[in-house]
């Protein structure tokens, strides 16, 4: 540091004190100086590089572990909701909304996050201020990044076994048996899929 | 005698020599610590899979038994240098050799890479506590490390950061071994990068292992980053980027810095815009990172020779190759479009089949049915063949001829250092590493080498190959010049009149053999 300021010390006589041509003759001199002022600018922005990355890596690794809480939490609801469908209701019988065929998908979902339901109060935890489940994922919404999304299914005309997938209303109505494709709704609003299963 | 001083050397000379002496050439130290250093980047890669349950729970004995091994060479390893201490110069000096080895900090940090291992059989370890110990193993890099250091600053005393920095990242006189580590650390990183980013397109592997690709790209971008910046700041030592701003700007624009850019870009853009646009897409452009690799390389160098060079040649072919291509879509959809018009519905859809068929690959979903239109393809793909090997065989023999061309000059070099008739160490690794660069064994430079010497000593006896003095017209010269003085002289020591006669008897001397006597005769008069 002592020899820095040294050469900013000579710089600046040298700039009082020296005549034109000096001056000149000073400039083509090539800088020997251990730690020039530009040199102090660019470990600045060494530094600066460092802690960008550290800020935007830890940024990232807490936005993945979100994204793999969120996706084991919607494995683990694609689960249930398919063992609800094959164990003949049993499980359903515990949560009376989603047994109740007259009653609406969004009684069944409020309920699955209730504390009796298979995934107790279930946050969104991309987005702390947007629901857990969204109807969509959609970019102009970002309410809706992080959450799930349960589309549901309807045949193919040219094919019964496969499905197109779109948007499935709060008030649709759980009487018959539902296709559904669950998925996280990702980074930059991209689908996770999560699977697919009939309920 | 050669036999009384092999006979006085011991075992532990013999191993001290072999194993751990660095400034031994014909040793193999560098080798053993290179492989030393292999070993625990392994076991740092093992301990970092270890605490991935469905990599580690199927695998728990493979993991065991590598700890094992591990362990095995590094107690290997330290009972060794223990035993070859009193060899070294560092030791040899005190009271008990070995003693002063073992409290040196080298072989405190090996016993630390040990211990815990042979401890554990002994105590109850927590396996956490036991893993964090494992970690001790990375300090053994120090071993290698650390005199590359100190070999660096001794090499750049005095000379100012920006220079050291150059030297730190690009081959110089002043970089020494340090700067081959920093280039396979970049190396590495760049194979474990785009390995990741290969695996992360596989569905199953990405859902087990989400996190840690994203830790890994985080470190990968961190690493080219800093990379990036050290490379930028540090351009204006080389005198092609010598000036402040405009010198690095140039630099900037380099191939080689885009492809760094570009590496890195992706990371930050998409940190910064996810929410506004789908940058997805971008990630594929971190397998360019890829391509960070033709600095290490110089083939791609000689690739973009040969294509320059060759370039009118292969814009000639590229041309005819492209009249084809139209005259066979041309003929296709002529002949076709009735039978077909979903598949020959127009010329520039006919052109995906004639280029499918003119490059030999044929894939079939497209294929011509009328008498005529098989006829045509028939000739169309025999003359496909010929014309479409056109460019890639001019450019295979444009690369083999720069290759040829760039040995040739590496030979004249070898030819100029040895002028002097000694191949000292500095000409010698530059010889080495250009012979690397162009893929020439270090067996053949060898004999390359004891060529030119043979060469410069027949040169030097007057002995010189006519076909060598051929070839080099500044030999040819002095050739030339020393025959002439050899001449004069037995003109001048030589009885004149004795010659005389014998030079005017026509059967045994021509004319212009006469005329050549009778000038260096004059000669000497005057």
């Amino acid at each position: 540091m002592a020899y820095y300021s040294q050469n900013l010390l000579r710089d600046k006589l040298s700039s009082r004190l020296l005549a034109p041509h000096e001056k000149k003759q000073l400039s083509k001199e090539p800088d020997t100086r251990q730690v020039t002022k530009s040199d102090l600018l660019w470990i600045g922005v060494f530094f600066l590089i460092i802690a960008t990355n550290f800020w935007l890596g830890g940024h990232n690794y807490l936005e993945a572990r979100n994204v793999a809480e969120t996706k084991s939490t919607a494995e683990k609801l694609t689960k249930w909701l398919a063992e609800a469908r094959e164990t003949s209701h049993s499980n359903r019988l515990t949560l009376g909304s989603c047994n109740d065929p007259a009653s609406s998908w969004r009684d069944c979902r409020d309920e699955l996050m209730a504390n009796n339901g298979p995934i107790p109060n279930a946050r969104n935890l991309l987005n702390p201020s947007g629901e857990f489940f969204a109807d969509v994922c959609d970019r102009s919404n970002l309410s809706t990044l992080g959450s799930v999304v349960i589309e549901k299914g309807t045949p193919k005309p040219t094919d019964a076994t496969q499905f197109i997938y779109a948007k499935m209303p709060s008030t649709q109505i759980l009487s018959e048996k539902l296709p559904l494709k669950v998925f996280v709704c990702g980074r930059s609003f991209h689908p996770m899929v999560v699977g697919e299963i009939v309920f | 005698m050669l036999n009384q001083s092999t006979s006085t050397v011991s075992l532990r000379q013999i191993v001290y020599r072999w194993g751990f002496d660095i400034s031994n050439p014909n040793g193999y130290a560098k080798q053993f610590d290179s492989y030393i250093a292999i070993l625990i980047v392994a076991n740092l890669c093992a301990l970092l899979l270890e605490t991935v349950p469905a990599i580690y729970d199927p695998n728990v004995k493979f993991f065991h038994i590598f700890d094992i091994v591990s362990v095995v060479i590094f107690t290997v390893e330290y009972l060794l240098r223990l035993y070859v201490a009193p060899e070294d110069a560092e030791f040899s000096k005190s009271r008990t050799p070995r003693f002063a080895y073992a409290r040196s900090p080298f072989a405190l940090i090996d016993l630390a890479a040990i211990l815990p291992f042979y401890l554990s059989t002994f105590f109850a370890f927590d396996l956490r506590a036991l893993r964090v110990m494992r970690l001790l193993r990375l300090f053994k890099l120090f071993r290698v490390l650390l005199p590359a250091i100190r070999e660096f600053n001794e090499l750049n005393k005095g000379r100012t950061l920006r220079q050291k920095v150059y030297a730190l990242i690009n081959p110089t006189d002043n970089s020494g071994r340090l700067q081959d580590y920093v280039d396979t650390f970049i190396v590495w990183w760049v194979l474990i990068s785009v390995s990741a980013v290969i695996l992360e397109s596989v569905q199953s592997l990405e859902s087990i292992f989400h996190v840690e690709f994203v830790i890994l790209d985080a470190i990968a971008v961190m690493i080219f980053s800093i990379e990036y910046v050290l490379r930028l700041y540090s351009c204006v030592e080389d005198p092609k980027y010598s000036t402040a701003l405009a010198g690095r700007l140039k630099y900037g624009k380099t191939p080689i810095a885009i492809i760094d850019l570009l590496a890195i870009l992706p990371f930050y853009l998409e940190a910064a815009l996810h929410q506004i646009l789908d940058l997805r897409f971008l990630r594929i452009f971190r397998l360019m990172r890829l391509l960070k690799l033709t600095r290490y390389t110089q083939a791609t160098g000689t690739l973009i020779k040969a294509l320059k060079r060759e370039w009118p040649v292969i814009a000639a072919s590229t041309f005819i190759m492209l009249l084809l291509v139209i005259l066979t879509a041309s003929l296709g959809y002529l002949f076709e479009h009735e039978a077909q018009p979903d598949k020959f519905e127009n010329i520039p859809q006919s052109i995906y089949w004639a280029v499918v068929t003119l490059a030999s690959v044929g894939y079939g979903d497209i294929s011509p049915v009328t008498p005529v239109g098989r006829l045509m393809t028939i000739i169309m793909a025999i003359v496909g063949i010929g014309v479409f090997a056109v460019p890639a065989a001019i450019l295979s023999s444009a690369f083999n001829d720069q290759l040829h061309k760039d040995r040739e000059l590496m030979h004249n070099e070898l030819y100029r250092y040895m002028e002097d008739g000694v191949l000292d160490d500095a000409e010698r690794s530059k010889i080495y590493a250009e012979a690397k660069r162009l893929h020439i064994s270090d067996e053949e430079v060898d004999i390359l080498i004891e060529r030119v010497r043979q060469e410069r000593q027949a040169a030097e006896s007057g002995h010189l190959p006519l076909e060598l003095i051929a070839k080099q017209p500044e030999v040819a010269f002095e050739q030339f010049r020393q025959n002439i003085g050899h001449l004069r002289q037995i003109v001048s020591l030589s009885q004149k009149e004795q010659l005389d006669r014998l030079f005017s008897d026509p059967n045994r001397a021509t004319t212009q053999e006469r005329q050549i006597w009778e000038q260096l005769n004059s000669a000497k008069k005057i």
